[in-house]
Parts: C-alpha cells; sequence; structure tokens
C-alpha cells in the first residue's frame, strides 16, 4: 500500500499525542502520589499509632506479636517494611520497629512524652522514597512497549482515518483515467460522516461528467451520421449534372471541385464517427493476434504507398490481445500513415514483447514534432504542421483512443535520433485465463 | 454464344435492378442516375417491400439495397433473398463499419460499398456483378478435379462426391480461381481482378472473407486439413 503525506501527518500526530498523553498520565500520577505521602500527613498519621504501640509497651504487652507488628494506619509500604520504629529515651532500647532504624534516610522523628509514665521515647516514621504507584513503570523495557503500543495504535488509528481517503483517491484517480463507469464502494457511500459526503459528492460529479460525456459522443456521432444521408444524395445529385456537363463536352474543372470536397466531407465525417465509436463501450472485444494483424496492416499501407521503405520487425508469434480487429488496425495504419506523411525516409514498424505488455513502435527518420505540441496532438482537430497538413488532425486521436479501448497506452515522443516515434502498449491476453470468447 | 453478341444483347435489354433504400429522394437521384447508363431501376423503401415485390415478379438481375431500414433491416433482408432467389446483392453500408462489410460478405453479399458511394464506383460495381453473374456461359466449360473436389464451371457447381457445396457467384468464383492455379500462389491483387472484377484497394477484406468461407465451406469434408493456404502478404494458395 503506498502511503501519503497525509497518512504520515495524521499518524505521527496521534503517535506523538499518544506518546505526550502517557508522559503526562505518568507524570501527574506521580505527583498525586507524592502529595498523597508527604510528610507530614504520614507523621501525622503514625502519631497515633506511635502513641499506641507506647501504651502497649508501658502495660507490658509483648510488641513481637503479629498484631501489633504488621499494623500500620492507612495504606502502608508495599514491601512490608516496618516504617514506624519506637526507641526508649531512658533505656536507650528500640522497643518497636527496626533497630537499625537511625540508619534511615528521609524520616520523620519526634519526642513523644508520656505524663502519667514519665517515660520519654523517640518515635521515628520512615518516609518510603518517591515510589511511583506502578514499579517499573519508567523502565526502559516499559518505555519501549510503551512506545511499540502507541505505535500500533496510531497505525491502526490512522488506518482506519486515512483507508476510506485513500480509497476515494485511487477512485478519482481512475476517473481522471477517463474510467467513468468505475462505481464506488457501498460502504463508503454508506457511510453518514464527511468521507460519506465526500462519496456521495464525487459520485454524483463523475455521474454528471459521464452524462455530458455521453451526450457529447452522441452528438459528435448522431450530426455526423445525420449529415451522411443528404451528403448522399448531393454526391449523387452532383454525378448526375457531371454526366449532363461532360455529354455537353463543357469543362468539368468546378465538377471535379465539387467532387473532390464532397470526398473530404465524407472522409471528415467517416473519421469523426470511428472517433465517436472508440469511446463506445459496447465495442465488441474479442481474441486478436497482433502480428498477423500488423503484417496485414503493413502489408496493405506497402500497397498504398509503394514508393516508400516500410520495414518490419515482428519479434512474437501468437501475440494475443483483447480488443477490436477495426481499431486495431486503425490504429496501426493512423500511425503509420502519420509517419508516411510527416517523414520522408522509412518507417519501421516493430512489435516486441514487453513482459506483461505487447509493445508496438512505429518510427520514422523525419524531424519529429516540436515538443509543446507532443502532448497537443492527440487532441482532435490538432496538427503539428497545420499549413503543410492534409487530413484533419483525426488519426492521432483516433489512434489514442483505440488503444485505451483495448485497455493499453500510446505514447508519443521524439527520438534522440531524430525522428517521430510512437510507442503502443497492449495488455497481453491469455486464452486460457479468458475463457471463451 | 458469342461475347459480341451478348453484349450487344445487354445493350438492348435493359439490365433491371432492384434498389432497397428507405431514403426516398436518395432513391430517385439513383434511379435517375443509373437509369442514364441504361438501367431500368425501381426503388422499394423498406424489406417488407422488397420481398413482396420480388414475390409477384423476380425478374430483376441485381438487388442494391441499404443495410440500416427500419423494419426489416438489410442484413435480416439477405438471407431471406439468398434462400428463395438467385438474385445478385450489393450492399450499402449506411453505417460504414467494417463489422456490417464483412458480416454482409459473410451471409453471401456479392459486394458491398460505403455508403455516401460515390455513384461511379456503384456504378462500375453494379457492372461487375452483373458480367460475374452472365459471364460463366461465355467462357468454355472448365471441369476440375483435386482432392475429390469435382468443379463444373459450365453448370457453376463444385461438388465433393455427391455432395454439392453450397456456394454463392463469388465464392464458386474463387474456389475454381484457386483450383485452376493450384500449386501457385494467386495473389490478393489477382484474386480480387478476377473474381470481383475489380482493383484491390487497401483495407479491402472481400477477398479474404470470400476465401474464408470457401474454406469453412470445405472443411466441412476436410476437417482440419486446410486445402487453401494463406501466403502472408501476398495472397492464397491451393494445395496441389
Amino acid at each position: 500500500m503506498r502511503t501519503g503525506t497525509i497518512f504520515w501527518k495524521i499518524f505521527f500526530a496521534v503517535w506523538l499525542g499518544y506518546i505526550l498523553l502517557l508522559g503526562a498520565t505518568t507524570v501527574l500520577l506521580d505527583i498525586q502520589y507524592e502529595a498523597r505521602y508527604n510528610t507530614l500527613e504520614v507523621s501525622e498519621r503514625y502519631r497515633v499509632f506511635a502513641e499506641y504501640i507506647i501504651s502497649q509497651y508501658e502495660s507490658g504487652a509483648d510488641l513481637t506479636q503479629e498484631p501489633y507488628r504488621q499494623r500500620r494506619p492507612g495504606q502502608g509500604s508495599a514491601d512490608g517494611e516496618d516504617l514506624l520504629a519506637i526507641q526508649d529515651l531512658s533505656t536507650r532500647e528500640v522497643v518497636f520497629g527496626d533497630p537499625n532504624w537511625t540508619e534511615r534516610e528521609n524520616s520523620v522523628r519526634w519526642i513523644i512524652e508520656r505524663p502519667e509514665s514519665g517515660g520519654r521515647y523517640i518515635a521515628n516514621v520512615s518516609i518510603p522514597r518517591l515510589r511511583t504507584p506502578l514499579p517499573g513503570l519508567m523502565s526502559h523495557t516499559a518505555n519501549g512497549l510503551r512506545l511499540a503500543v502507541a505505535l500500533i495504535f496510531s497505525w491502526v488509528l490512522t488506518m482506519v482515518l486515512t483507508r476510506p481517503i485513500a480509497r476515494l483517491r485511487t477512485h478519482v484517480q481512475q476517473l481522471g483515467l477517463g474510467d467513468l463507469d468505475q462505481k464506488l464502494e457501498g460502504r463508503l457511500m454508506r457511510r453518514s460522516d464527511e468521507i460519506g459526503d465526500l462519496a456521495k459528492a464525487i459520485d454524483e460529479m463523475s455521474q454528471r461528467i459521464q452524462a455530458l460525456l455521453a451526450s457529447k459522443q452522441r452528438l459528435l456521432h448522431d450530426v455526423s451520421h445525420e449529415l451522411r444521408a443528404p451528403l448522399a444524395r448531393l454526391q449523387v445529385a452532383a454525378e448526375i449534372v457531371r454526366v449532363e456537363a461532360e455529354n455537353e463536352g463543357k469543362d468539368l474543372s468546378m465538377h471535379d471541385r465539387f467532387e473532390q470536397e464532397i470526398e473530404t466531407l465524407k472522409q471528415l465525417i467517416s473519421e469523426l464517427l470511428l472517433l465517436a465509436r472508440t469511446e463506445n463501450e459496447e465495442q465488441a472485444r474479442k481474441e486478436l493476434f497482433l502480428d498477423r494483424l500488423l503484417g496485414d496492416v503493413v502489408a496493405d499501407m506497402r500497397f498504398g504507398a509503394p514508393e516508400r521503405n516500410i520495414e518490419t520487425r515482428i519479434e512474437c508469434v501468437d501475440a494475443v490481445a483483447l480488443g477490436s480487429e477495426v481499431l486495431f488496425e486503425r490504429l496501426v495504419k493512423n500511425l503509420i500513415e502519420n509517419s508516411l506523411k510527416y517523414s520522408e525516409g522509412s518507417v519501421f514498424v516493430q512489435l516486441t514483447d514487453a513482459g506483461s505488455d505487447w509493445l508496438i513502435q512505429v518510427f520514422d527518420e523525419g524531424e519529429g514534432v516540436p515538443e509543446d505540441y507532443l502532448d497537443l496532438i492527440v487532441q482532435p482537430f490538432t496538427r503539428a504542421q497545420a499549413e503543410s497538413a492534409e487530413g484533419f488532425g483525426l488519426g492521432l486521436s483516433i489512434a489514442s483512443r483505440a488503444a485505451a479501448s483495448m485497455g493499453g497506452t500510446l505514447v508519443l515522443a521524439n527520438r534522440a535520433q531524430g525522428g517521430f516515434a510512437a510507442t503502443v502498449r497492449l495488455p497481453k491476453y491469455s486464452p486460457k485465463k479468458g475463457g471463451d470468447t | 454464344m458469342s461475347r459480341s453478341m451478348s453484349d450487344a444483347n445487354m445493350e438492348k435489354v435493359k439490365n433491371r435492378i432492384l434498389l432497397v433504400d428507405d431514403d426516398k429522394s436518395l432513391c430517385r437521384l439513383i434511379s435517375q442516375y443509373l437509369g442514364g447508363s441504361g438501367f431500368q431501376v425501381e426503388a422499394v423503401h423498406s424489406g417488407s417491400e422488397a420481398i413482396a415485390r420480388l414475390q409477384t415478379h423476380a425478374d430483376f438481375d441485381l438487388v442494391v439495397m441499404d443495410i440500416m431500414m427500419p423494419g426489416i433491416t438489410g442484413l435480416e433482408l439477405l438471407p431471406i433473398l439468398r434462400s428463395r432467389w438467385n438474385i445478385p446483392v450489393i450492399m450499402l453500408t449506411g453505417r460504414g463499419e467494417e463489422i456490417d462489410r464483412i458480416l454482409g460478405l459473410e451471409m453471401g453479399a456479392d459486394d458491398y460499398l460505403g455508403k455516401p458511394c460515390n455513384p461511379r464506383e456503384l456504378l462500375a460495381r453494379i457492372k461487375a456483378v452483373l458480367r460475374r453473374a452472365s459471364e460463366p456461359r461465355q467462357i468454355t466449360p472448365g471441369l476440375f478435379d483435386l482432392h475429390g473436389i469435382h468443379i463444373d464451371s459450365g453448370s457453376r457447381q463444385a461438388r465433393i462426391g455427391d455432395e454439392v457445396l453450397v456456394l454463392t457467384t463469388a465464392e464458386f468464383d474463387v474456389l475454381h480461381e484457386l483450383m485452376k492455379y493450384a500449386g501457385s500462389v494467386a495473389s490478393r491483387e489477382d484474386l480480387t481482378r478476377r473474381v470481383l472484377h475489380r482493383e484491390l484497394t487497401p483495407y479491402d477484406r472481400s477477398i479474404d472473407v470470400h476465401v474464408s468461407r470457401v474454406r469453412s465451406a470445405l472443411r466441412g469434408h476436410f476437417g482440419e486439413r486446410d486445402l487453401i493456404v494463406t501466403v502472408r502478404g501476398v495472397g492464397y494458395q491451393f494445395a496441389k
């Protein structure tokens, strides 16, 4: 999966946020704990306990007994240490708790005087060093673990957030490539959040574009088609007049002109119809043997232009692709014709195996096309050399759309050694996988 | 009957053409144009009218019909005509789509022409088809026997054993030509000239369609063994 910038932005933001949150929580917990164990509070709590122990001592109780040993007010130290130590100042004897209490650090002491018995004692409460409530929370392993958990958590969260965006992006990209039939997943459309809204908006937009394109195609097709009937009549009428003029021995040059212009119109109309048809989705696609078809087209081209040298290099046998025979022939024919028209020397045609694609290249030894025009010449009615050109500038548009209709691409470029090169990539088709056609 | 006499006959007896097209004004214009060249044209404007007209009088030498028509289309009409009457057919492919042309030829049209067509071209095709239809009676009858295929160019019949091969005129001529020069390659140009009586133009696949029709007719008897070999970029060769 390709992860874009938005993915990493969200990912790092979430991860950072998560780490900061964890850190802050730890610090807060520490502060709270420390506050609970502040010196005053501890000593205050132990004061009563100490008085009780002393009274027991004076009444002669055995303080080593279990009830006394372990009893502490409130929450004690978790490790079972005796926090409280009491020393009889008169005998210097430690009567309760740890005998080595003097070595303890961070402790609070106070003197307890017993007016009834006249005894003086010193009570010592060792305050535990600041210990976080979850032991080991700050260790390196724990930090690593926390980082890893944060990583996974952020990853999952980011995926959840960006996956639908990525899907929308792929969808829009496909729309941009002209695949308007593509439907958005129902899951995206059903979402009730902003992404769902976006998906619905994109879907509406693509439907609208599709309708617009379809109506444009239909208009192009219908207009061209409707023009043919009057043109057919015009041609017969012109011919009748011509025959009359011929019989009367009149000058025929204007009649020739008529005929020539009618032929031009006819050709333009049939090219436009073909262009409209290349985008027709109902185009019947069948298995095509590119090597054979290419050979046929080249034979036809040689037949049509016997004075020109068309060299072929067909390196594959049984090169099968899926498409319309008519459109494939037009594709190759238009590319060769283009090279014949705009160059003087030989024209080279080759078919090679390029892994998952078949590669058809047509190149010439001419001057090529100005770089600025390379992207433009596939647009209808665009010609690189407008003044010298014959034809309508539809040839390469038809070629490009024909390649697209076969699921392939047409790339136009100038060759380093001079001349123009058209490269067609058509996806291979394996009949075994495809089943019946 | 000598050639000059038959030509004279053709001058005298006007060839009758049935034009089937729903564009009435175009029909009028074509009738006028072909009329000027000595043809008698009758126009009908739908497939059902054409059938009705032929049922009363099948006295036409040629049918010229459009593919795109309301009701019965040209492609639907063609097999009906083929099964009932032995009249050559030229198809006008209004859509100009190659698929229609090939379909038309495969269903047994003798020739096709894109529409709008140059009327001179239509006239030339009409003459070529008519010449082909009348020609066999003028050449000396020939008999060929090859691989068990028996060809009688007099009766225009091709038989394998006792079984008659069902072929259109163009298909019969293709088989005839190929067998006549069996063992050598007949170029697509020559075949087009000799069978269709016209020049081959680039992207003209008619001759290939006719050859492939003959091939499939033979396949019924010879199985996978292909008697007609395609010589790529040149033409076809009949196995000697």
